[in-house]
């Protein structure tokens, strides 16, 4: 049997595709018309709005069906392993069917660069092709160039077949796209909505003007607080963080390291403060148990030898990449979309409702429509400037904290100061590191792109934080860095009442500001991100009038990223033990295509030789080989610690990734 | 056995001293730690190669860190006695002459703390400016202000120590401060 095939995404499927289907159905040129329906990962960016790539497949279906022509719809490319060219389908094809004869058809437009296709020679000599015209192009030179070929099978244009005008772009670009939520902002909050609304059935779409994790989600302490540091004065915070706690360890133990923590009174505290810190955290539910200096000393030798008391809690590291991930990871497997590059143009509105949002494709380089009966503003540091579009406001007080990323675990346990907080006073261990935090700093909102850690910030780190473990003087500091936290103002807030809080709060934007269709859920902390998603999706179930009960504090997550010892292939990245395997997982799972993309997925960079000597390696592997930004973005962290070992390493880097410079300077010198 | 040059530093500086004044007729020891950053800037140069060569000339190699230096003094300037090494404890290596080739920050001929930069063998002078805030520029790819920093010399190339030169003790590579090496 002879059998035409009809490659595409058919992103969406349009009267172009039938009209060249009911042409080859009319002449009988083929037994069998097959279309095959390409998939593409979730998180491939650029592509488009419907990418979920079973709806295209079914689409394509009903569409067919609805012509009554005989054409069959194929999910072969589904279960086909990537990258899927077309020949290695077509091969695919030979084989599995061998009584049947293979013909490919495509537009004329694609037969302009059909030589620059993956085996396009082998491709050309296997299989015939049919070629229907598309306006514009001009097919002709090209055929008769490609069938001059030696060996070439043929190349058949059909000159008089109906030209459709419309493209699946030119559709893409004025269709609005429908859905039951619209979520702004891909870090840990907005994944955690996308993922409830998934899980309670609502069609959720998120979209982030960048990558997942660039703000505070990916810069933080990864400290899963027990809620101790927050009992003395914020008894509410302080339960939601100890209820968190316990969750987030049962739904995603692969993404936390559930060593504890202490709180050490030092000779120059007072020791008072630690009886009333013990009774705060028991009112609270959090276990905390005064125990004996020695025995601290015991179960971390790191600590400061000179304390005079100890109270152990159950505090805990977390991975924030990971647990980002995993949970758009989920989100998109149970049939959310997560739009990364995707930046807010404006609000669609009707009146002062919000109806949905106009994004631009910043990798596709294109406007998309989207259209929701609620949009939910996730956008954490930059919710007020979501807000201010629907003419709402919200008073976000952008507050930079400063940390420092030290090269070896040096605590096993989390180390408080057991005093009112203050800077440097968390010592938290992440991995193979050990991170110190923080600082305090209001930014006006105009200062918030160029927010970095400063010297003088870690002096006064090292100052202080060195008085938690002494050890941290004579440890490699590998660098420095900065995440703003999005701390906001209560006023109107759902239940709230004033000032300024770590806490979240929820605003339904149609009782507060008379903006039906809108809602904000900001503040926080990254570790209570499960349950604001859990309070907003509530809200907006209520909206939808769909009444679901979430379940997100009983569904574990997936592994995102999938342990190290499972991938294969040459190591990459000696530090963090990322081989070849993982790193081409990232790209074709998880949407990696930058280094930095790469880093936030994969650890790559983030170990002790802060990617000089694997972003080179790792970049050929990636779609953007760009290395420059990526040294440039390490150095800003390297720079404000540049003496001791941090400046050997900052010199080598020098003479690795100038070499070209240090060159030319030799021989003109 | 006695040595008219003892070169501290068996990277690619201190080996083409070496093999040079071998070739001139003199005895010579490398007292080395193995590191050399020269890999990195210039992958085609071998360490191995090279330190064959120069015990193939009748150059002696020494595994070892040189920890300081003896100095006399007189109205010329200052002269160095002799050094004391790692594995050696109080056994004295001198020579006529030395030669310090311990690279920069990365091979440990300079070290950094965030106040100060100090040349860590015998203690010479050492251009830097500030501290630590004030070695780095923020643009990675602009020029660094550390990457100039090293042991002062005078038009000799003779070590300064307390700002008058040591009149035995010759500095070359990247140990020393960017301004007088051109």
């Amino acid at each position: 049997m002879k059998v035409a095939l009809l490659f595409g995404s058919f992103h969406p499927i349009h009267e172009g595709h039938l009209a060249i289907l009911r042409y080859l159905a009319e002449h009988r040129l083929a037994d069998e018309l097959r279309l095959v329906v390409s998939p593409q990962s979730p998180f491939k960016q650029g592509r488009g709005l419907l990418d979920n790539a079973r709806e295209r497949l079914d689409a394509a279906r009903v569409a067919v069906e609805k012509t009554g022509l005989p054409v069959t719809v194929s999910d072969v490319e589904f279960a086909l392993p990537e990258p899927r060219y077309t020949i290695d389908t077509l091969r695919y094809l030979v084989r599995t069917e061998p009584d049947n004869e293979f013909v490919l058809v495509m537009g004329g437009d694609n037969v302009v660069s059909l030589e620059h296709w993956h085996l396009a020679d082998e491709l050309l000599r296997e299989f015939e092709v049919w070629v229907y015209p598309r306006p514009g192009t001009d097919a002709r030179p090209y055929v008769d160039a490609l069938n001059a070929r030696p060996g070439v099978r043929g190349i058949t244009l059909f000159e008089d077949a109906p030209q459709n005008p419309i493209s699946s772009t030119e559709i893409r670009a004025r269709q609005i796209l429908h859905y039951d939520v619209i979520i702004i902002g891909g870090g840990i909050t907005g994944v955690g909505v996308a993922r409830d609304c998934a899980l309670r059935g609502l069609k959720a779409v998120l979209v982030e003007r960048d990558d997942l994790t660039v703000g505070a989600s990916g810069r933080n302490h990864g400290l899963l607080h027990s809620g101790a540091r927050y009992a003395m004065g914020d008894a509410e915070s302080a339960r939601e963080c100890i209820g968190e706690n316990r969750i987030l360890k049962q739904i995603a133990p692969h993404c936390i390291d559930p060593c504890d923590g202490l709180f050490i009174t030092l000779p120059e505290d007072d020791l008072g403060y630690q009886r009333q810190f013990v009774a705060a955290c028991l009112a609270a539910g959090i276990d905390a148990e005064a125990i004996d200096p020695a025995e601290a000393r015991r179960i971390e030798p790191s600590v400061n030898p000179s304390l005079v008391g100890a109270v152990l809690v159950p505090d805990a590291a977390v991975d924030p990449f990971r647990l980002v991930f995993a949970n758009a990871l989920d989100a998109a497997a149970r049939g959310a979309e997560i739009l990364s590059y995707h930046e807010v143009r404006g609000l669609r509105k009707d009146g002062r409702r919000i109806v949905g949002i106009d994004v631009w494709d910043v990798r596709g380089k294109q406007e998309k429509h989207l259209e929701a009966p609620v949009v939910v503003n996730a956008a954490g540091t930059w919710a007020g400037q979501v807000a201010a579009m629907a003419d709402a406001r919200i008073t976000m007080y952008p507050d930079k904290g400063t940390l420092l990323v030290f090269g070896t675990r040096v605590n096993q346990l989390v180390l408080n100061r057991c005093r009112p907080s203050s800077d440097a006073d968390i010592l938290v261990p992440s991995g193979e590191t050990t991170i110190l935090g923080t600082t305090s700093q209001r930014l006006e909102p105009r200062e918030i792109p160029g927010a970095r850690p400063t010297p003088e910030e870690v002096d006064l780190l090292l100052s202080e934080g060195t008085k938690l473990a002494p050890r941290l003087l004579q440890t490699r500091i590998l660098r420095a860095y900065s995440g703003i936290r999005p701390l906001i103002a209560l006023e109107g807030a759902e239940g709230g009442g004033r000032g300024i809080s770590r806490s979240f709060v929820l605003f339904d934007h149609e009782r507060r500001d008379d903006v039906p269709g809108l809602i904000t859920i900001a503040g926080g902390k990254m570790m209570t991100y499960r349950l604001m998603a859990e309070r907003t999706v509530d809200l907006v179930c209520r909206k939808l009038g769909r009444e679901v009960a979430c379940t997100t504090a009983q569904t574990p997550l997936p592994e995102a990223i999938v342990r190290p010892e499972r991938f294969g292939g040459a190591v990459i990245c000696e530090c963090e033990n990322v081989r070849e395997d993982e790193i081409r997982y990232a790209i074709d799972q998880l949407g990696a295509r930058t280094l930095l993309d790469l880093r936030r997925r994969t650890r790559v960079g983030m170990g002790s030789c802060q990617g000089q000597l694997c972003a080179l390696r790792a970049a050929q592997m990636l779609p953007d080989p760009d290395v420059h930004s990526f040294i440039n973005e390490r150095w800003k962290g390297i720079y404000p610690v540049a003496w001791g070992e941090a400046l050997r390493e900052a010199q080598l880097a020098q003479w690795m990734y100038k070499k070209s410079e240090n060159k030319s300077r030799q021989h003109s010198s | 056995m006695t040595f008219d040059t003892i070169i501290i530093g068996g990277g690619h500086s201190g080996l083409r001293k070496g093999v040079s004044l071998l070739k001139e007729g003199q005895r010579c020891l490398i007292i080395s730690t193995g590191e050399s950053s020269r890999p990195f800037r210039d992958p085609d140069w071998s360490q191995e190669i090279e330190r064959h060569y120069f015990e193939d000339l009748g150059g002696v190699w020494l595994d070892d860190r040189v920890l300081r230096g003896v100095f006399e003094s007189d109205n010329e300037g200052d002269m160095l006695l002799y050094v004391l090494t790692e594995k050696g404890g109080a056994k004295a290596l001198s020579a006529e002459q030395f030669i310090l080739a311990t690279g920069s920050f990365y091979g440990g001929g300079l070290a950094a703390d965030p106040l100060h930069v100090w040349e860590p063998v015998f203690g010479l002078d050492v251009f830097a400016e500030g501290a630590h805030k004030d070695w780095v520029n923020p643009d990675f790819f602009a020029p660094q202000p550390f990457m100039e920093f090293g042991v002062r010399v005078d038009a000799q190339h003779r070590a300064m120590r307390n700002g008058r030169p040591v009149l035995n003790l010759l500095a070359f590579g990247s140990v020393v401060c960017a301004r007088d090496a051109r």
